[in-house]
């Protein structure tokens, strides 16, 4: 086919264009809420959410998740586009890893060695992970799925930055369930999940995500 | 040589408005601005070769056109685009490559050889869609079908035909890229 047969055709799809932004925040969000309230619904929100969101501690497990999100999702849809070379929200998410490590170490610094590994493993290690990932992933398959529309030039790091969104904002709702509130164990548990999602956002973008 | 890029935002901008004239003026005057690039940047690959990736970059320019925002330049988007689909290319060919976009702006356009070759890459893609799709994309591009006409002849309605064009080059675009 020559190249001027090639324009006649595209010059004749006059298929209207819809904007894939928003389509990818709801692709994203939309499945997160719906699984995330489902499990809510199972697990219960924890009856003293009040207190725990005003005791020091426990407030990172919502604010740190919230902007992982926030960044994830914001540098997924911004990648979206080719030319793009977003800066601002990784250092977000860097910043957002260095503050969890930095909760962990000042925690293990006061706690006496021999408490160390049971604060790390908590009460509800196996319900927590499993809640984070599968909420998470249904985030990330519904994005990724949206994504698609969009014309990335790092199909890998749009992934990663869309499970780590998506992990992110499973762990904001887990956390309303969660009721431990040690650093140790949050941002171990929280962590390890999101990066899993992160890790298998990173995998599927560089598949699925080529233009 | 320079023609800004506002030119090239305004056709699309017309575009997006529905002007097919405008569109395909854009088309026609990007085609040898990618021609250009592409010689200049993949010069070792054969000419024939170098009009796929002409090909695949305009496929992938109207496919993804969604996500050029109207008060952005077009420039550093096509370049993203093409870029991209160079290295993929010039990779695919066994070559690594460093490509930096600054320099794609200084490129001089090129016209297509004198005796303009049909390329083999979307050929062979349209040889491997379905009898509808490929019927059509033929219809089209060799015949010069409007849409109008491609109902009665397909037996579909307008829209449909409209919605049937549009798949069958998202299908000749997914061949393209699951077909290496």
């Amino acid at each position: 086919m020559k190249t001027e047969d090639l324009i006649a055709l595209l010059a004749a799809d006059t298929r209207p264009r819809r904007a894939v932004f928003p389509q990818i925040l709801l692709g994203t969000f939309g499945p997160i809420l719906v699984l995330g309230s489902i499990f809510l619904m199972v697990l219960g929100i924890r009856p003293d959410l009040m207190s725990a969101v005003t005791s020091s501690m426990a407030v990172w497990k919502w604010l740190l998740p919230g902007l992982l999100a926030a960044a994830g999702i914001g540098l997924a849809i911004a990648l979206s586009r080719p030319e793009s070379r977003p800066r601002k929200a990784w250092w977000v998410i860097l910043i957002v890893a260095a503050f969890g490590a930095a909760l962990f170490v000042g925690r293990a610094v006061i706690l006496p060695p021999t408490d160390m590994m049971a604060a790390i493993r908590g009460q509800t290690l196996l319900i927590c992970l499993a809640s984070i990932l599968t909420i998470g992933l249904t985030g990330l398959v519904g994005g990724i799925a949206f994504l698609r529309r969009g014309a990335t030039t790092r199909p890998g790091l749009s992934g990663l930055a869309l499970g780590l969104g998506s992990g992110g904002a499973a762990a904001l709702l887990y956390a309303l369930h969660c009721n431990e509130d040690d650093p140790m164990f949050f941002v171990t548990w929280y962590g390890s999940a999101i990066m899993a999602v992160g890790l298998i956002g990173a995998i599927s973008g560089k598949r699925l995500l080529r233009m | 040589m320079t023609e800004t890029g506002d030119d090239w935002a305004h056709m699309l901008r017309a575009a997006n408005r529905g002007d097919t004239a405008a569109y395909a003026a854009f088309l026609a005057v990007l085609a040898p601005v990618l021609r250009g690039i592409v010689r200049a940047r993949a010069g070792g690959i054969d000419a024939a070769l170098r009009e796929d990736i002409v090909q695949e970059v305009l496929l992938t320019v109207h496919l993804k056109r969604h996500t050029w925002a109207e008060d952005r330049p077009v420039r550093p988007w096509v370049y993203a685009i093409t870029r991209y689909k160079i290295v993929d290319a010039l990779r695919r060919n066994g070559r690594d490559i460093n490509l930096p976009v600054e320099d794609f702006a200084d490129i001089l356009p090129a016209e297509a050889e004198p005796d303009p070759f049909a390329t083999r890459d979307t050929d062979r893609m349209l040889n491997l869609l379905d009898d509808r799709s490929r019927n059509i994309l033929r219809a089209v591009a060799y015949e010069g079908t409007k849409l109008a006409d491609l109902g009665p002849r397909f037996n579909l309605s307008e829209g449909a035909a409209r919605v049937a064009l549009h798949r069958a080059l998202g299908k000749l675009d997914a061949l393209r890229r699951g077909g290496r």
